[in-house]
């Protein structure tokens, strides 16, 4: 076991909580380690859009002075939020430059007070695509964020930094969001494990809205157990007398680190053919196959729909987002992100009988793959059409076809999330030739409200050294 | 209006449903969003080849709101009033 604080930052969380609960490690030597390692590192990542260092220290000395709050399941655990949760004293960026101008939220966003009950130190804010419209983080405002693996590379997004901020050592957690694939996409890219649950399924109160039909919240983490932890701890109703989400299914907790052990027995285990195959370059198709026959998958399946599906995603999603930005847009649009200020624009003009078809076009979808579950447990597709692509990037190849890059990086994540499948990116290594030091995710793909099976799934393939989430070389804590 | 929209009027009627909703387009911003809405279009016109029997649901549900019960007196655990 590590002998120094610093040494502790290669651990996973749960390693990190339980030296803490034994008094192996103070939570605040390891909030003083984290702390450093961030200093030293975001410079060349830019994860991180806000440190807080002071209210992290003064956590983990509360921790470290009370016995009884240090024994919670993620005592002394430092993590980070993408900038779209609220954090008491800041304003919530959502990644933007207008939100600079808001008043700093009054309290912490609930999942953010969820993790600190359980013991977890907040470390600060991260980097993201403005208003998490987009799938690389390359934020005008902030500076993109940077892929730990080859750091001329984009991270993903629109949660960047929370892949960023995992995958390079500075936190063991962090959480982000999905809407269209802005966990399972920088998940992919970063070579971490993401968790997108069902929709409805975590509670956003606290959390800067993009598109409320879609949005969905999650952690990142570098181990199966520490995602599943991360999320059971999160579960939970609100209470009915306070504000809450109206779009959270308020379900009762079900605890899936319990069942993570139980491995693949019983699981029928299906491949994601047709869209999830043409849209996939080699590589990503190949990171599927490497997993398929770790899991046994003995069927192919193609989702009916899914092309209607992808489209009523666009348009609720383009419709939706600039609706909520309507007059800034009218008094300050030049104020928005150059990369996504004209889509925001577009979106306002939708007319609403496009917007109405589509909600009607995704419950049809959904009830058409809700028929496929009947056959099968668990599907397979890539997350991303291809590895982490250069900074600043136009376009990206997929067999012959060059496209557009920017919206591509969802073309395989966004069917998913429109019907609110619960999905875990996994991170498979080497399966680009080129660029064989470059993860790519594969979604473990479940009938709503059956995270278990994605977990249990990915501690199989992480069992067998399959899927692993390993922290970036150059950025390894010293 | 058809989703199946020919270039002119969809720029006539991104200019116009602009103008009505306080929009001012910019040259520099024009040629992104009427390519952004030609993009949304396309995606519009496969949603319009979608089959769907009139009695179709929308994907929203509204519920409607209970009566507000009295909100407790201070924080309660790890939860309390935003």
């Amino acid at each position: 076991m590590p002998s120094d604080a610093t040494s502790w930052l290669g651990q996973d969380a749960s390693a990190m909580a339980q030296a803490v609960r034994t008094g192996q490690l103070s939570a605040s030597a390891l909030t003083e380690a984290c702390l450093q390692h961030i200093d030293q590192s975001n410079p060349q990542l830019n994860a991180f859009t806000a440190v807080l260092a002071e209210r992290a220290r003064q956590r983990a000395r509360q921790l470290d002075a009370d016995p009884l709050l240090r024994q919670g399941p993620l005592a002394g655990v430092p993590f980070a939020v993408k900038n779209l949760f609220d954090i008491a004293g800041l304003p919530t960026l959502a990644g933007s430059r207008i939100e600079r101008d808001s008043p700093p939220a009054s309290a912490d966003a609930l999942l953010v007070r969820r993790l600190e009950a359980a013991g977890a130190v907040l470390v600060g804010a991260l980097n993201m695509d403005e208003y998490a419209y987009g799938f690389t983080t390359e934020n005008s405002h902030e500076g993109p964020c940077r892929n730990p693996h080859d750091t001329a590379r984009i991270a993903g997004g629109s949660s960047g930094g929370s892949g960023a901020a995992v995958a390079g050592g500075q936190v063991p957690l962090s959480l982000g969001s999905d809407t269209n694939g802005s966990i399972r996409v920088p998940a992919s890219l970063c070579g971490v494990f993401g968790l997108k649950p069902t929709f409805g399924r975590l509670p956003r109160t606290g959390s800067y809205p993009f598109v409320s039909s879609l949005d969905h919240l999650g952690p990142f983490a570098r181990s199966v157990r520490d995602l599943a932890l991360a999320y059971d701890l999160m579960q939970g109703p609100e209470d009915p007398r306070l504000a809450h989400d109206p779009g959270c299914g308020q379900r009762p907790v079900q605890a899936c680190s319990p069942l993570l052990t139980q491995g693949m027995a019983g699981l029928r285990v299906g491949v994601l053919g047709g869209w999830f195959e043409e849209q996939a370059g080699a590589p990503a198709q190949r990171a599927v196959q490497q997993v398929a026959q770790a899991l046994g998958a003995t069927t192919r399946h193609e989702l009916p729909l899914v092309e209607a599906g992808r489209a009523a995603a666009f348009v609720i999603t383009n419709a939706e987002a600039a609706s909520g930005h309507l007059n800034d847009l009218r008094r300050r649009a030049d104020d928005f992100e150059p990369l996504s200020r004209d889509r925001f624009l577009a979106g306002a003009l939708i007319p609403a009988a496009w917007v109405a078809r589509a909600q009607r076009v995704r419950l049809r979808y959904a009830q058409a793959v809700a028929s496929v579950f009947q056959q099968v447990d668990l599907l397979l597709a890539p997350a991303t059409p291809c590895a982490a692509t250069p900074i600043g990037a136009e376009t990206l190849q997929i067999g012959e076809r060059r496209l557009p890059l920017r919206p591509s990086m969802g073309l395989l994540t966004q069917p998913l999330s429109c019907i609110g499948l619960p999905v875990c990116s996994v991170p498979v290594w080497g399966c680009d030739p080129d660029l064989p030091q470059l993860p790519i995710g594969v979604q473990l793909i479940a009938a709503p409200w059956r995270e278990d099976l994605t977990l249990r799934a990915a501690a199989a393939l992480e069992a067998l050294g399959l899927a692993r989430a390993p922290i970036a070389p150059d950025f390894l804590p010293r | 209006m058809s989703p199946d929209i020919p270039p002119e009027a969809l720029a006539r009627y991104v200019e116009a449903a602009a103008d009505a909703l306080g929009l001012s387009l910019t040259p520099e911003q024009r040629p992104g969003v009427l390519a952004f809405f030609g993009m949304a279009a396309r995606f519009a016109a496969v949603l319009e080849a979608s089959e769907l029997p009139p009695h179709d649901e929308s994907a929203l549900r509204f519920e409607p709101v209970a009566v507000p019960t009295a909100p407790p007196a201070g924080p309660s655990g790890a939860e309390h009033a935003l």
